[in-house]
């Protein structure tokens, strides 16, 4: 049934904690090496040690545990079906058999190895996402792209379309409940029929939906050149991002950190 | 210096990209494996009828990146960039074809399932026991949500193309 009730934007969760107040670009670019790492390491002291890791910042970030797993639950039927095929598929030293069905000690390591993976895969980058606003990431994307508007990447265009899209988000939001509400005044149903017809009587919201975000993202271009918008060059920022010691303690530590497994284990 | 963007179809753009945000959000059918059939597809392809191909191509990367930001599933890390913004950016492909604005729907779902597809494959030359074959699974898991979601964006499309929004820079 179409309703946006029951949406939440994102899954940021404000704090003061440690890992809220590094800056973006640290907790990108650690993300971004925790990936990457975790590719290279295949035995479970490796992953032992990235877990610990990943213990360590979670409870730095003073995130309840419940966010990190709400997280899990959409991939749970991956992760185990991942298992399972890997237990169930891999050829090695026979523990269990079934007709066709032959579960082997190797098996079953693999298909471990592969779903602690996942965890953590999905538990790390969460991390980020929960501790930093879709703002503040969209600051350190731009400053982290900068030196690519060389080569033609439109490092502040992007960013400022980002800024724009996520204010617009909870205000379109509105918007189309606004719209749906009056269109239900007006005896429009929205919840029975088939697939085609219910997408055809999204039709009324749909209308007057793009019209007015139409109308919307026309003042407010004639509200930004009126202001003298040209783009980004010569452009200043209220809040300009400086990394502090702590963003390269980080940034080494957790460099060399996961180097050092992914070369070790 | 001439300026490379202009304003009003930039923040057109970004505008577009909120608006598919919350269609993404409006799920009319939720598949059994996550994927859910929804109109996110079709302001990507109202900016990429309206303006062409490059709005449109940063339009449905800013859907992918909003994604991202607002929660995504990484789990390998050329399947990010696989699922994310470069399928929805695709969908500006629709640009290219907008006095036909249907052909332009199918050919942009398509570029959209093809990297879907690709992504799928990725991640289960990494996940999956060797002896399985990734294409089925991705080919068709692909398609149980794409497929309906691109027919019902060409109805809406095909609705929609009686009113002025659809047209070059029409308002």
């Amino acid at each position: 049934m179409p309703s946006f009730k029951s949406i939440t934007i994102g899954q940021h969760i404000p704090g003061e904690s440690l890992l809220h107040r590094l800056d973006p670009r640290t907790k990108i670019i650690i993300t971004f090496f925790l990936v990457v790492g975790l590719f290279f390491i295949d035995n479970f002291w490796g992953y032992g040690l990235v877990a610990l890791y990943i213990g360590l910042a979670v409870l730095l970030s003073q995130i309840p545990a419940r966010f990190l797993f709400r997280g899990l639950r959409p991939v749970i039927t991956i992760i185990i079906l991942t298992f399972i095929l890997n237990a169930f598929m891999t050829e090695g030293e026979v523990i269990w058999q079934w007709r066709f069905l032959v579960l082997t000690k190797d098996g079953l390591v693999k298909g471990g190895m592969l779903a602690v993976r996942l965890i953590l895969l999905i538990v790390g980058t969460s991390i980020l996402t929960l501790t930093t606003s879709p703002i503040a990431l969209t600051d350190g994307l731009e400053s982290l792209l900068r030196p690519g508007a060389r080569i033609g990447i439109p490092a502040h265009e992007l960013a400022m379309m980002m800024t724009i899209a996520l204010r617009f988000i909870p205000t379109l939001l509105e918007e189309a409940e606004k719209i749906m509400k009056a269109q239900m005044a007006r005896g429009a149903d929205f919840e029975s029929g088939n697939l085609f017809q219910r997408a055809k009587s999204l039709l009324p919201l749909l209308v007057p939906l793009f019209v007015s975000a139409f109308r919307r993202a026309d003042e407010l271009a004639v509200a930004m050149e009126a202001r003298c918008y040209r783009g980004g060059e010569g452009r200043t920022k209220l809040n300009i991002l400086a990394f502090r010691w702590v963003d390269y303690l980080a940034l080494f530590g957790s460099g060399f950190f996961i180097g050092w497994l992914g070369w070790a284990f | 210096m001439k300026k490379q963007w202009d304003t009003k179809v930039m923040v057109e753009v970004a505008i577009a990209a909120a608006l598919a945000m919350i269609l993404s959000m409006l799920r009319l059918f939720r598949g059994p494996q996550g994927g859910s059939v929804t109109l996110e597809m079709v302001p990507i392809f109202v900016v990429s009828l309206r303006h062409g191909l490059r709005p449109g191509l940063w339009s449905g990367m800013l859907l992918g990146l909003l994604k991202l930001l607002l929660g995504a599933y990484v789990v390998h890390p050329v399947q990010f960039v696989m699922d994310y913004p470069l399928p929805f950016a695709m969908l500006g492909l629709a640009g290219l074809f907008y006095k036909r604005p249907i052909l332009g729907v199918i050919i942009g779902s398509a570029a959209r399932y093809v990297v879907h597809v690709l992504a799928g494959v990725i991640f289960w030359a990494a996940y999956a026991p060797e002896g399985t074959n990734p294409w089925i699974y991705s080919l068709s898991y692909n398609a149980s949500y794409l497929l309906p979601s691109a027919i019902l964006s060409i109805l809406v499309i095909w609705l929609l193309s009686r009113y002025p929004l659809l047209r070059r820079d029409g308002n």
